[in-house]
């Protein structure tokens, strides 16, 4: 489960923190291409899950999308955030198109007193040309400028960035993080499941002998009672070689699926003011299997090894809770003392 | 003379209720006393909490106790 959880994508704590990246003051390498480029703080935030958008504006003194001084075309494309660069990209360039178009329209609206409509519309694949090749521009500056590059991690985690729009040195980044934790809660409520179910399934391994066992069909626990207390030497003088037909050892015990601790204490009729208890995960866990056996109730023999020895009997003794009072006393006694 | 005390486990009963003495402890104290054992004979089965006498039946290879309940006796009221 662990290892689940450590792979498990969309987790908050998977997201670098970008100031560790940051080469300190006078270290950076030699290799100027190599070194991350001095930057503000995230852009990404990681906050609450009622928010289903984050907006998050990167401060203007930082014009990330100007080329810095120091910085040259030849210059290898940084990419340390591991982001594909192309999903803020496709927007913004979708929208500058858009824009050239509506500009286009405006400008081809303005000539219509002047010129016939069918120029107009001849002339406005023309008007495509400029705008489109200003976004295209811009792209390839952004992309090899490298104007975002924190947000690999998210884009690995689901946050989907939706768009980027570079004004005035301004970077403003739309993120959203609609599902994140939702799908952090889904993955929670699976691996619960799981051990839930690996610690109330008994193994596959079945009793020793090919003796049948109980068969786990839902989560529910699978009550295991006895009359008095299951300390290890009780265990030890309680075994049974003679109780199921292939003289597989074992100790009596009520147990039947669906029943409570309760129903099976009344079944057993014990005589005793305590009883023990336990579930059938439980006493696998401990090597433990049951054996449906002849007797009164719900009898069962949880199998064991024979001779029972001490640290044996005592991890089994382990296994059941602390005795609690009989809940359904065997009120025999009182009738036959009466006759 | 004492009644035979033989170590049970009450929760080892057969669908009759018959305790079955086919435990370590039963066997245990069955071998001290092997040869005066018969059926019919009224012997005293006991375990932690209590004690009560049974009639002794053998059945499907072994000895039962029928147990008289009206003979129950907790150790700790006493």
């Amino acid at each position: 489960m662990g290892e689940q959880r450590a792979h498990r994508p969309g987790r908050v704590g998977a997201v670098p923190d970008v100031h560790e990246r940051r080469a300190p003051s006078g270290t950076a390498s030699p290799s100027t291409g190599l070194s991350p480029r001095p930057q503000g703080p995230a852009i990404v935030s990681t906050g609450g899950s009622n928010e289903s958008f984050k907006l998050t504006v990167k401060g203007n003194a930082r014009p990330s999308a100007v080329p810095l001084p120091d910085q040259t075309e030849e210059r290898p494309l940084k990419h340390e955030g591991g982001l594909p660069l192309w999903p803020p990209a496709v927007p913004f360039a979708g929208g500058l198109i858009a824009y050239g178009l509506n500009r286009g329209s405006k400008q081809t609206d303005a000539r219509a007193s002047e010129q016939p409509a069918t120029e107009a519309l001849i002339a406005a694949p023309g008007l495509l040309a400029g705008p489109a090749e200003v976004a295209g521009g811009v792209v390839r500056t952004v992309a090899k400028r490298a104007v975002v590059k924190t947000l690999g991690a998210i884009a690995i985690t689901g946050v989907a960035a939706v768009g980027v729009l570079v004004a005035g040195g301004t970077a403003i980044i739309l993120t959203t993080n609609y599902g994140l934790n939702e799908m952090i809660a889904a993955q929670d409520k699976y691996n619960n499941a799981i051990d839930t179910h690996r610690q109330d399934r008994p193994s596959a391994a079945g009793a020793p002998g090919g003796l049948p066992t109980n068969n786990v069909q839902d989560d529910r626990p699978i009550y295991v009672v006895r009359g008095g207390e299951a300390t290890p030497l009780n265990l030890k003088n309680n075994i049974d070689t003679k109780i199921h037909p292939s003289g597989v050892p074992g100790f009596s015990v009520q147990s039947q699926a669906g029943l409570t601790v309760p129903q099976l204490s009344a079944s057993g009729r014990f005589f005793n003011k305590r009883i023990s208890a336990t579930t059938v995960a439980r006493l696998a866990a401990v090597g433990v299997r049951l054996a449906p056996t002849s007797g009164i109730g719900y009898h069962k023999t949880a199998v064991t090894s024979r001779p029972l020895s001490n640290a044996d009997a005592a991890r089994i003794s382990a296994a059941f809770d602390p005795p609690i009072p009989n809940p359904a006393p065997n009120l025999a006694r009182g009738s036959a003392t009466d006759q | 003379m004492s009644m035979i005390k033989i170590l049970s486990d009450f929760n080892n009963r057969d669908e009759q209720g018959r305790v079955r003495l086919s435990t370590i402890g039963a066997l245990r104290d069955i071998s001290v006393h092997r040869s005066e054992l018969r059926e019919g004979l009224e012997v005293l089965l006991y375990e932690d909490e209590f004690e009560m006498i049974a009639r002794l039946v053998y059945d499907l290879g072994m000895w039962k106790g029928i147990l008289r309940e009206e003979t129950i006796r907790y150790y700790d009221e006493h």
